[in-house]
């Protein structure tokens, strides 16, 4: 019986092709934003409000959207005008760099500036997988609870941005913005939040804008 | 994530019979130890891990703070804050690793024929 000392970082392959990614998006000219969150915060009614604004604003814009099953959310965001394709995962509770980078091959329509990758519904798995993104949203629901951060902190510990959708519920849930800006201040201070609704159209064009400074300025249209 | 560390460990020993593995699992990398133990046994059969032992360290969550400099351990692995001064200016510095350490092998003389491979080590 003998010990072999190995120290190998288990997503290792992941963070490579996730890198590798972002530097061939870059090159392209492209900047990716992965949406996390728990099934039911509304990510594709907003993703689906974002990409009617891209596309009206003339901005070339494309959103992949990982499922266990169906292409319906696909279906719904191709309402808006945007190339959409579908990554259904067959059951995988999150996505990984090499199955974006396989929906991306050979579809991914040149000029692209900006692409949206709505991550399967869930808050543990996403978090620990690094997609080649520039910018990493995580949304919350005021339907769920202001004390989802510190359920759930991985996910927010490594979120760029905050979302929080469905704002015009906040009465009706008795949804307290203090206490889940306290909570998410306990697991990510300095954490920045936009709040939205997909329904009254509020806070979305702060955070389009907030997405759209991801892009260099030589490239918006 | 079980199929990830197998692969892991099968590309970093090919070939060789693995008894026991050993993993550092940080609170902050999103991934449960318990998890990843039942899930274990399922993730290596057929393998050459079959029967093999997972052993998890678990890697506390630490920060440095920008203030004062010290880097000290969350000890609920939730709230941030510095534990030296409590400022909230803290850089997350360790808790997200998620890491194969070492493998123990059978040396190859020990082989035994795939027959007479057991589950008496598994992890119960």
């Amino acid at each position: 019986m003998s010990v072999v000392e190995l120290r190998t970082a288990i997503l290792a392959k992941n963070d490579d092709l996730a890198a590798a990614l972002r530097a061939d998006l870059a090159a392209a000219g492209t900047v990716a934003v992965n949406l996390l969150s728990s099934p039911g915060s509304g990510k594709t009614a907003l993703l689906e409000l974002l990409l009617t604004r891209c596309v009206e604003a003339g901005v070339p814009v494309a959103a992949l959207t990982g499922d266990l099953a169906t292409e319906n959310d696909a279906k719904r965001l191709a309402r808006s005008g945007a190339p959409v394709r579908q990554v259904v995962t067959d059951g995988l509770c999150h996505l990984e760099a090499d199955l974006v980078r396989d929906h991306l091959t050979g579809w991914l329509p040149e000029g692209t500036r900006l692409l949206f990758v709505e991550n399967v519904g869930n808050l543990v798995c996403p978090a620990c997988y690094d997609l080649g993104e520039s910018l990493r949203i995580v949304l919350t629901s005021v339907t769920e609870g202001e004390d989802k951060p510190e359920k759930y902190p991985t996910a927010y510990r490594w979120a760029d941005l905050v979302v929080l959708t469905k704002v015009d519920l906040a009465q009706a849930c008795h949804f307290d913005e203090q206490t889940f800006h306290a909570a998410l201040a306990g697991v990510r201070p300095g954490a920045e939040v936009i709040g939205t609704s997909a329904r009254t159209g509020q806070g979305v064009d702060p955070l389009l804008h907030r997405v759209l400074r991801l892009i260099p300025d030589r490239i918006i249209p | 994530m079980a199929h990830a560390v197998v692969r892991a460990v099968v590309e970093a020993v090919p070939g060789r019979r693995v008894t026991a593995v050993t993993l550092q699992v940080g609170v902050a990398s999103g991934v449960v130890a318990q998890a990843l133990v039942f899930a274990w046994d399922v993730a290596v059969a057929g393998t050459g891990l079959e029967g093999s032992r997972l052993d998890v360290v678990r890697v506390p969550l630490r920060v440095t703070c920008r203030d004062c400099g010290a880097t000290t351990e969350i000890e609920d692995g939730v709230h941030v804050r510095c534990g030296n001064c409590t400022g909230r200016g803290v850089d997350v510095v360790g808790g997200r690793e998620l890491e194969l350490v070492s493998v123990e092998v059978e040396d190859d003389a020990n082989e035994l024929p795939s027959g007479e491979r057991g589950r008496t080590r598994a992890n119960r």
